[in-house]
């Protein structure tokens, strides 16, 4: 059965991107400013993605491709529907989790959790567009100003520096949403996210929200 | 004769050098209070508390094992402008500016330099920790799953921390170690998050630091001076975090505050009182202030004699002193009032008897607690024995010395001929107190005792509100259950808790055991587990290496993904780095195991429910040095105590006071009439707190036996005066000594410490009751029997007494503790069916856990038993240990042959003593059916069986609902030699098993009360 502790860790990491720290370049807070200002009109997302994983521990990397589901406050729901059928949804307080093979919901409060409730509240600040005050453990640099991308690299005080090397975050062109997340990791292993098809403050319909019925 | 020539000659010296006694008593009071000032106050619960084996051994593994000398600071981040880190970084900067012999070791977190190294040291060990039923289980099929469980792990969304994990271990084969560990750092229920190196709230908005300390919680005035320091520290925080400092000092110092407190409020409502006392009754006599300056130098006096005894008073003995002084003070009131009724200093030694008398019963009850367990109640006598004697001295011998030509005092009490004259006839004053008497029984014999030791602490509010809130974000609150096991040795401990782990995961699981073992085995069991490891890996090295490259390309797996894994497996594993030297396990063994005076103990954790205790007891019955510490168990066992102390001291007092009675007024009837305020005040005060909802606890006893020597002094002047018709001023004298010592009652209920409070209600209500029933009960009687000293009315009123004492025993003694049967009437009944049910209902082989009382004369002595019992094969084991699961006995039966497997050295020279258990046993689980040849009698609620037994009778009674036997006795030569009572019958897996049994055995005198704890 695959961890809740894992999915922690993959939400984290998006945190990180959020956390980025004290900004030295008037441009970068300007433009993170212009982003938390147009983020902050999007009341839902919806869109797919693609997951690719390259680990050095296998042979080939894993592509992993399903659909998202936010809805501001507090709702998430991620459905993989390739290689293995599986789900997790957060609302509010509630985490919980299904995957195919094992054919079982696990669910979890996120108080008994509380490092996965952290790093769900982040998020939200997040789609909120409202994270620029968090960002102050990271360095960032401008990868690319049209379509926009952003580097961050953690600090070497941080924890994250550990093991990660770089982050680097595409958004739209109108800044309301992300398109990409690229994660180099210092053993270079890599994780990279696409995000398509993205639809904003459209209703979602209710099932997404059920583990079995995302798929 | 004897007595006045000596107290004249007494009286005489005195008066010849009062100057030069006035000059030594300033001398001792300035030595006095140079002793006081140096003395040093201890704060501790236990002082109240029975000190017997069990309350001991509990409190001194609490102190021993560092739970209670530990602070922890929690610090709040209250605000979202600041990051945790800011938290983090300023509870570092504190817990480094803190450098004071008051501390001894600081722990800001979990010590770890990065997740994996931590891992790569703790999987160093391995060959010392997993066992061969780990290492067995690695089969292709385990292989198989594993890696299959490894790659669905990677399946998951995002960066994955674990893949070095699954690197090092990817066949699950270290994951007990990781699964104990954890398991051991939670075994308190405390949410703590191990991150960044500390230790971080679950909510992520606290952090947590531990401080060693090396002052006792008893040590208040060292509490105070640690507290302080911590809080200047802690105020030089940003205002953003919030600390809150948990310990067991900081109810120390609260506790000395609010006595401190206390003790002025007291002084204040006293003085007040007492001015107005002065003003308003004494008219103004300034020499009347001697009376209330004596005791308090008595009690002055005696507080510096008593540290001479006693090496560290409580502080519960200053609240105290209020209270002595009020009983002190009584002496000199009678002393005075008898001179200023005639003006004549020689009239105090028509008074010198009674209040000698009186003083000696009080002296007598407070000597009794010299009988009693609880070390604060030997403070206490030894206190106020002191004072008591000073203040008696003072008043008899240096007072009167001081009152020549005092003001003539004549008072107009309310006196009893007062109602008389108003036509109140004394049979009705009789008749009203047997009524009140008789209604407050009723309620005294409702009254239960309050074991919440709690209840003792007068901490503020607020200390307590913190330690909820701390538990709340925190967890911890309920404390598991503590197995001990100690020994001389070391590594024979760890070797007897390898056993006890094994046994006691068996029966009640792997996740409710937390006993350091399970990750730090003995050297005996490492040995054999390196051996087990270096065999098994040069056997099966290679195999599990093919297999793993067989099934990694199914899973997608890399060639080289798990050299990690190989590399850490050694077959020539040799014993070099030790397990305490991890510092995760040495840090994690200071929880778990201590050492005291050359002795080691471990400690192992359960949780704290019955059913898992039970379990736990029947393994270590046979284990030496091993013991249960359950919080639960503890507080029933506080309770038995408290009862125990409860009946012991009564007892004595009991055998005391008319004793001394008797002795010194040598008259059966006027020692009679002086207990009457003594037995009243006693009920007054069982029954009153029972409807006021306070529950008996050890400082309602000791105010209960404080009252019980004021009433029989009130008692002694009263049959005195009534009797002898003194023209001493005694009815004036009683109402102000009750009115003085009522005063200081009045003043110590205004308390907020509940320990004090509890007193002030207790002497409100005796004291109250002890006066009216002298002032008004005791000249009724007498003006009822007028000729009392006649003999032949003495005996009658003595006979009279004693019905009326055999009633109120009897009522003491109909005190079931358990349920009576709801009686329903009989109608066309049927025996034989009635006999066949309740045979089908009761069980032929079974077993049970109760808890039983055995009383024996003035003798209690609780222990729990477990009993197998077989009906059909007639046999018996029978296994009794105490309550904290040491074993006291072992004796089987079969057939008769009584087998004595163990027996505790105390019970050795009880040669009958197995035998007479088995017996008991007999007779209450045997031949509950009674013969069908039996003598049916039908009454209106019961069924009567009766039947030849031996060479007796055995009666069997039937009712109740559902017609269940309630009760056997056994009759031989016209003679009850014992019965069993049965109550409260409940079904356990469809067989029939009676909550409570009553045992008497009347032939040898004893009782057995057995409550059901657990069948099957």
């Amino acid at each position: 059965m695959i961890r809740p502790g894992l999915i922690t860790l993959f939400l984290f990491n998006l945190s990180l991107l959020l956390n980025a720290g004290q900004i030295k370049n008037d441009s970068i807070k300007k433009i993170l400013e212009r982003i938390d200002t147009r983020m902050s009109s999007i009341r839902s997302v919806q869109c797919d993605f693609i997951q690719e994983k390259k680990l050095s521990i296998l042979n080939k990397p894993i592509i992993m491709s399903g659909k998202i589901f936010i809805k501001k406050p507090g709702n998430f729901a991620w459905h993989s529907v390739k290689p293995i059928k599986y789900s997790f949804i957060i609302s509010g307080n509630n985490f919980k989790q299904w995957d195919e093979d094992s054919n079982k919901v696990v669910t979890i409060n996120l108080n008994d959790k509380p490092a996965l409730k952290v790093i769900v509240n982040q998020m939200n600040v997040w789609f909120s567009g409202n994270y620029i005050k968090q960002l102050n453990k990271y360095s960032i640099t401008i990868l690319n100003k049209k379509p926009l991308m952003l580097k961050f690299i953690p600090k070497l005080k941080e924890q994250s520096s550990e093991f990660i090397k770089s982050i680097s975050v595409s958004f739209s062109d109108n800044l309301k949403y992300i398109s990409s997340i690229h994660i180099m990791e210092k053993n270079n292993d890599s994780l990279k996210i696409i995000f398509d098809n993205t639809v904003l403050n459209s209703a979602i319909p209710e099932g997404v929200w059920n583990v079995f019925n995302g798929h | 004769m004897i007595f006045n020539k000596i107290f004249s000659a007494l009286f005489k010296t005195f008066q010849l050098h009062k100057w030069l006694i006035v000059i030594c008593i300033i001398v001792a009071i300035i030595l006095s209070a140079v002793r006081i000032y140096h003395l040093e106050f201890k704060n501790d619960v236990s002082a109240m508390l029975p000190n017997n084996a069990e309350v001991a051994q509990y409190f001194t593994v609490l102190r021993n094992s560092n739970i209670s000398e530990k602070i922890i600071i929690s610090f709040y981040l209250n605000s979202d402008k600041h990051s945790l880190d800011e938290l983090l970084k300023n509870v570092d900067k504190f817990a480094d500016s803190l450098n004071s012999p008051l501390i001894s070791k600081i722990e800001t977190g979990f010590p770890s330099n990065s997740f994996l190294s931590d891992l790569k040291n703790i999987i160093k060990l391995a060959p010392q920790i997993i066992n061969n039923k780990e290492l067995n289980k690695i089969t292709a099929e385990h292989v198989n799953i594993s890696l299959k469980n490894d790659y669905k792990k990677l399946l998951s969304p995002g960066i994955n921390f674990y893949i070095d994990l699954i690197r090092l271990d990817p066949l699950n084969i270290y994951s007990h170690i990781f699964k104990s560990l954890d398991q051991l750092s939670s075994f308190m229920n405390y949410k703590i998050l191990p991150l960044k190196n500390h230790f971080i709230s679950y909510d992520m908005k606290h952090a947590m630091i531990i401080l060693q300390t090396p002052v006792p919680v008893t040590d208040s005035g060292k509490s105070k001076l640690l507290i302080n320091y911590l809080n200047k520290k802690l105020h030089k925080l940003p205002n953003y975090i919030l600390p809150n400092i948990i310990s067991g000092h900081q109810h120390a110092i609260s506790n000395e505050q609010i006595i401190k407190n206390d003790v002025s409020k007291i002084l204040i409502i006293s003085t007040i009182a007492f001015l107005l006392l002065f003003i308003f009754v004494l008219k103004k006599d300034f020499k009347c202030l001697l009376l209330f300056m004596l005791p308090v130098i008595s009690a002055f006096l005696a507080m510096a004699l008593s540290s001479y005894f006693i090496s560290e008073l409580a502080y519960f003995i200053i609240g105290m002193g209020g209270v002595i002084t009020g009983i002190s003070i009584d002496y000199g009131i009678h002393a005075y009032i008898a001179v200023n009724t005639v003006n004549n200093i020689d009239q105090v030694k028509k008074v010198a008897k009674p209040i000698i008398v009186g003083g000696l019963t009080t002296i007598g009850i407070f000597a009794s607690f010299f009988f009693s367990d609880v070390t604060g109640y030997h403070q206490l006598a030894v206190f106020a024995i002191f004072s008591i004697t000073i203040s008696i001295i003072f008043a008899l011998l240096l007072l009167p010395q001081f009152l020549k030509n005092t003001k003539h005092i004549d008072i107009n009490l309310p006196r009893y001929p007062k109602l008389k004259e108003k036509h109140i006839p004394p049979v009705l004053i009789i008749a009203c107190w047997l009524c009140a008497i008789f209604i407050l029984t009723f309620f005294a014999f409702q009254q239960s005792i309050d074991n919440n030791i709690k209840k003792l602490n007068g901490s503020d509010n607020s200390i307590v509100k913190n330690e909820d809130d701390f538990h709340r974000i925190w967890g911890g609150s309920t404390m598991p259950a503590i197995l001990v096991t100690n020994s001389n040795n070391r590594t024979q401990l760890f070797e007897d808790n390898d056993k006890l782990y094994r046994k006691i995961t068996k029966a009640i699981g792997q996740n409710r055991y937390y006993n350091l073992v399970s990750v730090w085995p003995s050297q005996k069991k490492i040995i054999n587990n390196i051996s087990n490891w270096n065999r098994f890996w040069n056997k099966n090295r290679e195999k599990v290496k093919k297999l793993i490259i067989e099934y990694s390309p199914k899973y997608n797996f890399a060639p080289g993904a798990f050299k990690p894994f190989f590399n850490s497996i050694k077959s020539n594993y040799k014993l070099t780095n030790k397990i305490g030297e991890n510092q995760i396990f040495e840090k994690l063994s200071k929880q778990f195991l201590y050492e005291r005076n050359g002795r080691f103990y471990m400690l192992s954790y359960l949780p704290d429910k019955k059913t898992v205790l039970e379990k736990v007891k029947k393994i270590i019955i046979n284990v030496p040095n091993t013991f249960l510490l359950s919080k639960k168990n503890f507080a029933a066992m506080l309770s038995d105590s408290v009862s125990s102390e409860i009946i012991y001291l009564a007892a004595i007092a009991a055998v005391i006071i008319p004793l001394l009675s008797l002795l010194l007024l040598r008259n059966i009837a006027q020692t009679i009439l002086s207990l009457l305020p003594v037995i009243s005040s006693v009920i007054a005060i069982c029954g009153f707190l029972y409807l006021i909802k306070i529950k008996i606890n050890a400082p309602i006893i000791i105010a209960s036996l404080i009252t019980v020597g004021l009433s029989i002094d009130y008692g002694i002047f009263m049959v005195y005066h009534s009797i002898f018709n003194l023209k001493s001023g005694t009815r004036l004298a009683t109402s102000l000594s009750a009115l003085t010592t009522l005063i200081g009652a009045v003043a110590v209920s205004f308390a907020k410490h509940p320990l004090l409070f509890n007193i002030g209600i207790t002497l409100i209500v005796g004291v109250s009751t002890g006066y009216l029933v002298s002032f008004f009960v005791i000249p009724a009687i007498i003006d009822s029997l007028p000729k009392l000293k006649n003999r032949k009315n003495s005996i009658l009123f003595s006979f009279v007494f004693l019905i009326f004492s055999c009633f109120i025993l009897l009522g003491c003694r109909s005190a079931i503790p358990f349920k009576k049967p709801d009686l329903t009437p009989i109608n066309n009944i049927n025996t034989k069916t009635v006999l066949a049910d309740f045979k089908n209902k009761l069980p032929n082989k079974f077993t049970i856990v109760s808890s039983i009382v055995f009383n024996y004369r003035w003798h209690s002595f609780s222990c729990i038993a477990v009993s197998k019992i077989d009906l059909k094969d007639n046999s018996i084991i029978v296994v009794g240990l105490n309550q904290m699961g040491i074993k006291l006995f072992e004796i089987e039966s079969s057939k008769g042959k009584i087998t004595n497997k163990f027996l505790m050295e105390d019970f050795k020279k009880y040669r009958n003593f197995p035998k007479t258990i088995i017996k008991d046993i007999n007779r209450i689980y045997f031949n509950n059916i009674p013969e069908s040849t039996s003598d049916i009698k039908l009454k209106k609620y019961r069924i009567n069986f009766i039947n030849s037994y031996g060479n007796g009778k055995l009666y069997y009674t039937f009712g109740g609902k559902s017609f269940n036997l309630l009760n056997k006795i056994y009759i031989k030569n016209n003679r009850e030699l014992w019965n069993v009572s049965f109550y409260e019958y409940t079904l356990i897996d469809n067989k029939l098993y009676p909550r409570g049994i009553i045992y008497n055995n009347t032939e040898s005198n004893y009782q057995l009360v057995i409550r059901l704890k657990d069948a099957e």
